[in-house]
């Protein structure tokens, strides 16, 4: 077994991904887990175009990926297209805020509208954290802002959350004995959020401003770090203590690839302080990746497509614990409802406006119980939610059953499944792909 | 504020639909200056501004509104410990908010065009702006040359803000110190001993006149009611006393009216706001834009709307048409064939047709076919069926119900509508629609009203702390454990109508040369000055102060070459450059 | 909701008595110990916030507005004159005068007396159906059900212990039978999916896997039938009251006699900011109605014993009257009125002051009643629940104490 000051040795000059795997590889050898091979083709493009660009392949690109399957090409492809920002604003925004802002005052659109500009412009994530913390403007209109009207009630917990991987919810209460934050910590974090002011405009309109501070020296904030505002613009250099340190870039490695990987290579995602990496060395590597790459989320998003952990077939789910946190396989992740409707909409021929699609998300959120998505892959959907989907008319489909597996699962029907199919109705079998597990998931 | 169990307190904390009902006939048919909200009567109570913040005056307000009714809802929290989770926030900060702008042009110092503005207030100040600045200064010593350094920093750029955030706070602070005479003096022109009004101001003498006879009206009424309460209360203990004296005081429900009950009676413009609110939500600056979520539903709205128009003139002779041939012959008849002639009559079958999928020709004609089927022959022309008669009726109702309402409302809505954004085509195609009869009786439709007028409004107010006695009498009964409260409640009214009273004087004396006499008797008036609260706080609003300019102005001269820094700056700035290294060491120990 | 709706309902009738007396047999034979608590919770929820002045603690004075007050079976206790067939059995009602609320906003209020906590949204408790539910032995049927719109999540619960929320249950009858004529096409389904699922045997895709089975099960089970109230005869139905609100009660009733645990039953409209006295004398005639019939109705087939009915909304309303002849929000006298289980009924639990302003005497919060309910219903107040985020918790708040004159204190298990 190599050392680490070896296996440091031979990665100089590797690429990123190749050092992913290398990490991966000798703690995976070094728990005596044997990783499974990598997928095929067609699994692999279905997966990274589900991820990166939040659907289903159309069938021509499933043609196209046959004849030429670069995989490397079609990550860059995908990350170069115009729906990349668009599903990983949807991404950062359900992380950000939740689907049910309204019950809180805040409008989810306008982030992410923002969101999807910043990816777009390629803004660096550190940026758009400090954007966000600092954001000052009218909910309405600007974007960032609602971030903070959504989590008024308790800013500090959710920025520490999502962007630290702290959670100091456990210290508000009390001093936590595994926990290393103490109440104190925990008040004079929340102090940075003091000059917050949110004025109703008009409906539906929080204008959020900053009211310069001061405040005598016991009672100014202090970051977890122990460092303290200069200036009287707490929020400000708050939002540059979060995005300088180092926990903040580990926190934002890891949510890249918990988003892609399905697990966190600290899990759950929002929990450094009480959770391990997997894989110290990995989770090293992805942190210094992240700062080296000046939060590119392109940059991240490429290097961990193109490692071997993300390529791995999926369908080891009994497997040991040990195989799932060293990602041995691949974990299977139930569609967002972004990743529903549009994917719906390739398989179908559909062409829905943005208006229809809006409100198809809308109405689907409404169904939905929960508000906050951003922790777990976990399945949420109730019985009558489901019910509801699964008494959903489907289109008719031209062709016959190999046709619409390429269309629906991405892929030819097996042997037995051509013996299951055959003779079925036509809407029996669409009802059974389009509800079955394997769409239903990105695996 | 009063208390938490008042209700009106929770009335104000939750969604305000009566204000809806009241508003509709009591609509500012004219352009009516803002309403002011609690920090208003501004005149009256500058001090107390919340537009302010905390560190600029933490004595006189304590804490900022929003505080306040956090204390409102949960009287147990402490100040921060939790921000208000109400569905909306309360009235009071919504009126904060200016409804418009353009009543009075306030052009005090004509404002010249700043040099080289590099951004609007202190939050906008970037790493690029101040990289942009820094681009600009000339000097080359070592000190220019370590500003620009740290201009190029995320440290230096905060550090700017800083010192901009405050100059702009002091700045705001000095606006609130003369507003009253700046907006006088914007007003009326100094010739000889006199105080003339200048001639553009004609629109606002009428304008300011109409809205004080307004609230006279509410005050008198208000009055009345309180010297009947007055006379009616027995005066037992210390609280029935204090109360007494707060209900016979000249000014001090004066005060209550501008906090509480005017907004209720007299919301204006927000009846209209709360109908449109899915599309638009009034910004900042007065402007109506429309909601970056919104677009898509505006988009689709507005092509539809164009779709309509197209067809518009056809669908209305097709409609007339067969109206003209409905029967006249008993009241309901002739009512169904006065709507069907009626021009807003095919607006509201247009609206009809926008809100259910479109309005093609196709669909057009199918509305038309189903009005038809409506009807059958009768003896002097087309009757409604008898199985259609009740849904025809209750159709024909609403619509006389929303063109009734639509009277009231063409002056308010042009006035929204003059009031959107001019941001681009779908803000223009909005404004346009807005204006159109399809609008008026749509939106018409919508409004509902009750009426009140400001002696039930105080009366309702009353109620929650002075009971009746068995005998007749009335007697202050405050829940128990709030007697306190209570008095402490009072105090801040009576401590905010002195400090009203003060302002009023200043007024009062500025206004002594005034030679237009009724002007100046309205202005030195109770409900002269309430008025006049409203256009100061629309004038404060107004004035934003750009902080970065008078920064800039203070520390650096400008020469051709650029920015230099002031000799008397020096110090200065080489504190703001400490700053930065404190906050860059701070940032390297960052790590936790 | 639509007249048309409603119409259907007056056509066939089907009587359940025989399922009804399996019931009860199968019921006589639970222990003396579990007989003492309630199996089965009924909450009639009145949204908006009812007046407890023109229902159950009717006021005179100036703030007793006009409806007027009427004599009920207990002695010297009155009932609002919107109530008569309520007050003619006010021998089978505790009604709680005594609950008081600091949340005078709608929401947060409609949360608090669902959760027993005030809301932390960084904290989302579960509503006490959940908790129910989740305590609750497995079912194919559901056993939270929600006739109305306005529900509270599951959290910790999870989302099998959700609300099975029915705004309409003609909608979700159709619901129902539209997924079981797809039956075939879900046996299809999991048989054609069944490699997939198994090399995939991760929690979600198995979570999902058993979604549909259990909906598969729920289609086939009484349930559906259980919401049709045109298998009831027209004269019950009638007695329900033929409004929304009635043929709801009637439904409710026929969940617990399938023993559905906890059924919550809306009715809107009690915001009465607005003509108060009007607007309540409306709700009150089907509130009347219908919950003086589900007493009858549970008290003749035995299940009243062992079924908890609680009647309460978000608050309660000023004493004082507006200018608009309504009354606003008061939490501070929040009204409850109980009814079945083992309870003493027949009482009046607390007093408001004459003026109707304050509560003389003790009084008790929100989480007070909460842990009564816990305690009426057997489920053990201590125990520990885990949070999604891994925090020990407790269903009640922590120092809530038992409502002494309907739940002595008795040392829990």
């Amino acid at each position: 077994m190599l050392t680490s000051s070896l296996l440091a040795l031979l990665l100089i000059g590797a690429s990123p991904q190749d050092q992913i795997d290398t990490h991966l590889g000798a703690a995976q050898r070094h728990a005596g887990v044997q990783p499974a091979p990598l997928c095929d083709d067609e699994t692999f493009l279905r997966r990274v175009t589900l991820d990166l660009a939040g659907r289903i392949p159309t069938r021509a690109e499933l043609t196209a990926f046959r004849r030429q399957p670069n995989r490397t090409a079609k990550i860059d492809q995908l990350l170069a297209g115009d729906e990349f920002p668009r599903f990983w604003s949807q991404v950062w925004t359900s992380a950000l805020v939740g689907y049910a802002t309204e019950r809180f005052e805040a409008s989810r659109e306008p982030l992410r509208i923002w969101l999807e500009e910043q990816l777009r412009a390629n803004t660096p994530y550190d940026k758009i954290a400090r954007e966000l913390i600092a954001a000052e403007g009218e909910s309405a209109f600007d974007g960032p802002v609602n971030f903070l009207v959504r989590h008024r009630e308790q800013p500090a917990v959710k920025v520490s959350r999502i962007f630290l991987g702290v959670r100091l919810d456990c210290a508000r209460c009390h001093d936590h004995p595994f926990d290393r934050w103490t109440r104190e910590d925990f008040d004079r974090f929340t102090r940075f959020f003091d000059g917050v002011e949110y004025r109703e405009v008009s409906g539906r309109n929080i204008r959020v401003l900053e009211a310069p501070r001061e405040a005598s020296e016991e009672d100014r904030p202090r970051f977890l770090s122990g460092a303290k505002p200069r200036t009287s613009r707490w929020r400000d250099e708050l939002a540059l203590f979060v995005t300088t340190c180092k926990p903040f870039a580990r926190n934002y490695a890891n949510r890249v690839w918990y988003q892609l990987l399905g697990r966190g290579v600290v899990e759950p995602p929002d929990d450094f302080s009480a959770n391990e990496p997997s894989s110290p060395e990995l989770m090293k590597h992805l942190t210094e990746l992240a700062r080296e790459t000046k939060f590119d989320t392109r940059a991240m998003i490429r290097a961990i497509c193109n490692s071997q952990a993300y390529q791995r077939q999926s369908g080891r789910g009994e497997e040991s614990f040990n195989s799932h946190s060293l990602f041995a396989s691949f974990t299977p992740k139930p569609l967002t409802i972004e990743q529903q409707i549009h994917s719906l909409r390739i398989a179908f021929d559909l062409s829905p406006t943005a208006l229809q699609i809006q409100e198809n998300i809308r109405n689907a959120v409404e169904e939905s119980l929960d508000a906050d998505f951003s922790e777990t892959w976990a399945y949420r959907d109730n019985v009558q939610d489901e019910m509801s989907r699964l008494v959903r008319e489907l289109p008719r489909l031209e062709g016959d059953f190999e046709d619409w597996y390429e269309r629906i699962l991405s892929r030819s029907p097996t042997m037995r499944e051509r013996k299951l199919c055959e003779g079925r109705p036509q809407s029996q079998v669409i009802f059974a792909l389009t509800h079955s597990n394997e769409f239903r998931f990105n695996h | 504020m009063l208390h938490w169990f008042n209700p009106l307190a929770w009335l104000a904390a939750f969604r305000f639909d009566e204000c809806a009902e009241l508003a509709a006939d009591k609509m500012a048919i004219e352009d009516e200056p803002a309403l002011a909200g609690d920090l208003a009567g501004a005149l009256l109570l500058v001090a107390q501004d919340a537009t302010r913040t905390r560190i600029l005056a933490p004595a006189a307000s304590g804490r900022t509104l929003s505080r306040r009714l956090t204390r409102l809802i949960e009287p147990t929290a402490q100040p921060g410990e939790r921000m208000m989770l109400t569905k909306r926030i309360p009235l009071l900060l919504l009126l904060t908010a200016l409804i418009g702008a353009g009543a009075v042009q306030v052009n005090l110092v004509a404002q010249d065009e700043p040099l080289e503005a590099i951004g609007g207030g202190a939050g906008e100040i970037t790493v690029k702006a101040a990289q942009d600045f820094a681009a600009k200064v000339a000097g080359t010593d070592e000190l220019h040359k370590q500003f620009k350094a740290a201009l190029q920093t995320e440290a230096g750029a905060l550090a700017l803000r800083d010192r901009v955030g405050q100059m702009e706070a002091e700045a705001r602070e000095e606006a609130y110190e003369d507003a009253i005479p700046e907006l006088v003096n914007s007003i009326f022109v100094g010739e000889g001993d006199k105080l003339k009004l200048r001639e553009d101001k004609q629109a606002f003498r009428s304008q300011y006149l109409s809205a004080t006879e307004k609230v006279n009206q509410d005050l008198a009424a208000m009055r009345k009611t309180l010297n009947e309460v007055a006379g009616k209360m027995k005066l037992e203990s210390d609280l029935d006393k204090i109360v007494h004296r707060f209900v016979t005081n000249e000014s001090a429900p004066i005060i209550l009216y501008v906090r509480e009950l005017r907004p209720r009676l007299r919301p204006g413009m927000r009846v209209l706001e709360e109908i449109l609110e899915g599309v638009f939500a009034r910004r900042q600056d007065g402007k109506y834009a429309i909601r970056a979520d919104a677009r898509p539903a505006a988009e689709q709205r507005a092509k539809r709307f164009t779709e309509f128009q197209s067809i518009l003139k056809r669908f209305r002779r097709d409609v007339r048409e067969l109206g003209a041939e409905i029967s006249q012959h008993d009241d309901f008849h002739k009512r169904v064939h006065a709507a069907f002639t009626d021009p807003l009559f095919t607006a509201r079958l247009g609206a009809e047709l926008i809100e259910d999928g479109g309005a093609s020709r196709i669909r057009a004609e199918r509305l038309i076919g189903n009005l038809e089927g409506a009807l059958r022959e009768g003896a002097e022309g087309l009757v409604v069926h008898p199985n259609e008669r009740e849904e025809v009726g209750e159709f024909i109702e609403e619509f006389e119900r929303g063109k009734a309402a639509a009277a009231r409302l063409r002056a308010p809505l042009k006035q929204f509508a003059e009031r959107i954004a001019d941001d681009d085509e779908l803000h223009k195609a909005w404004r346009e629609m807005l204006q159109s009869d399809l609008a008026l009786i749509q939106i018409g439709g919508q409004l509902e009203y009750a009426t009140a007028d400001a002696g039930d409004a105080i009366r309702e107010f009353l109620s929650q702390i002075i009971n009746e006695q068995p005998d007749g009498s009335l007697k202050v009964e405050p829940q128990e454990a709030d007697e306190e409260e209570l008095i402490e409640g009072i105090s801040d009214i009576f401590r905010a109508s002195r400090a009203a009273r003060r302002r009023g004087r200043e007024l009062e004396e500025l206004l002594i040369k005034v030679d237009d006499t009724q002007l100046r008797d309205a202005m030195q008036s109770a409900a002269g000055k309430v008025v006049f609260g409203d256009y100061l706080n629309r004038h404060l609003a107004s004035t934003i102060p750009n902080g970065l300019d008078q920064w800039i102005d203070d520390h650096f001269e400008r020469t051709t070459a650029g920015f230099r820094i002031r000799g008397e700056a020096e110090e200065a700035i080489r504190d703001m450059l400490k700053d930065v290294d404190a906050i860059k060491e701070e940032l390297e120990n960052a790590d936790f | 909701m639509t007249t048309t709706d409603r119409r259907r309902f007056l056509t066939g009738s089907l009587s359940g008595a025989a399922t009804l007396m399996l019931l009860r047999n199968a019921l006589a034979n639970g222990s003396l110990a579990e007989s003492r608590k309630a199996k089965r919770c009924l909450v009639l929820w009145m949204n908006g916030g009812p007046s407890q002045l023109e229902t159950f603690d009717p006021k005179t004075g100036s703030n007793g507005g006009p409806t007027g007050a009427i004599q009920t079976k207990i002695p010297g206790v009155k009932f609002s004159a919107n109530l008569p067939k309520l007050a003619e059995r006010a021998d089978r009602l505790a009604v709680l005068r005594n609950i008081t609320s600091p949340e005078g906003e709608h929401e947060r209020a409609q949360y608090y007396l669902h959760t027993g906590f005030r809301l932390v949204p960084a904290f989302p408790r579960p509503a006490l159906g959940s908790v129910i539910s989740h305590e609750s032995p497995a079912s194919d049927i559901p056993s939270y059900v929600l006739l109305g719109r306005q529900t509270f999540g599951p959290a910790y619960c999870g989302p099998d212990h959700a609300a099975f929320a029915i705004a309409n249950a003609d909608d979700a009858r159709r619901l129902m039978s539209r997924t079981q004529r797809r039956r075939s096409d879900l046996e299809f389904l999991q048989q054609l999916n069944q490699p997939f699922d198994e090399q995939n045997a991760f929690p979600a895709v198995k979570r999902r896997r058993s979604m549909i089975d259990r909906i598969a099960r729920l289609v086939e089970t009484p349930f559906r039938r259980t919401l049709d109230v045109e298998r009831e005869s027209a004269s019950t139905r009638a007695r329900y009251g033929e409004g929304e609100f009635g043929q709801r009660c009637l439904i409710a009733r026929r969940l617990l006699e399938r023993d559905v645990p906890f059924v919550e039953v809306q009715l809107d409209g009690w915001d009465t900011h607005v003509n108060n006295f009007d607007a309540v004398s409306q709700l009150a005639r089907p509130l009347d109605s219908a919950f003086a019939a589900l007493l009858d109705d549970l008290q003749s087939s035995g299940l009243l014993e062992d079924t908890l009915i609680v009647w309460t909304g978000e608050f309660g309303r000023t004493p004082l009257i507006n200018a608009q002849s309504g009354r606003d929000h008061f939490p501070r006298v929040t009204p409850v009125v109980l009814a079945g289980g083992a309870l003493p009924t027949g009482q009046v639990v607390g007093k408001t002051s004459s003026s109707g302003a304050q509560i003389r005497g003790d009084s008790h919060s929100i989480p007070d009643l909460c842990a009564t309910l816990f305690q009426l219903l057997g489920v053990d107040r201590e125990k520990e629940f885990r949070t999604s985020f891994d925090s020990p918790t407790k269903p009640v708040e922590e120092g809530a104490r038992l409502i002494p004159a309907i739940a002595p204190n008795r040392s829990a298990g």
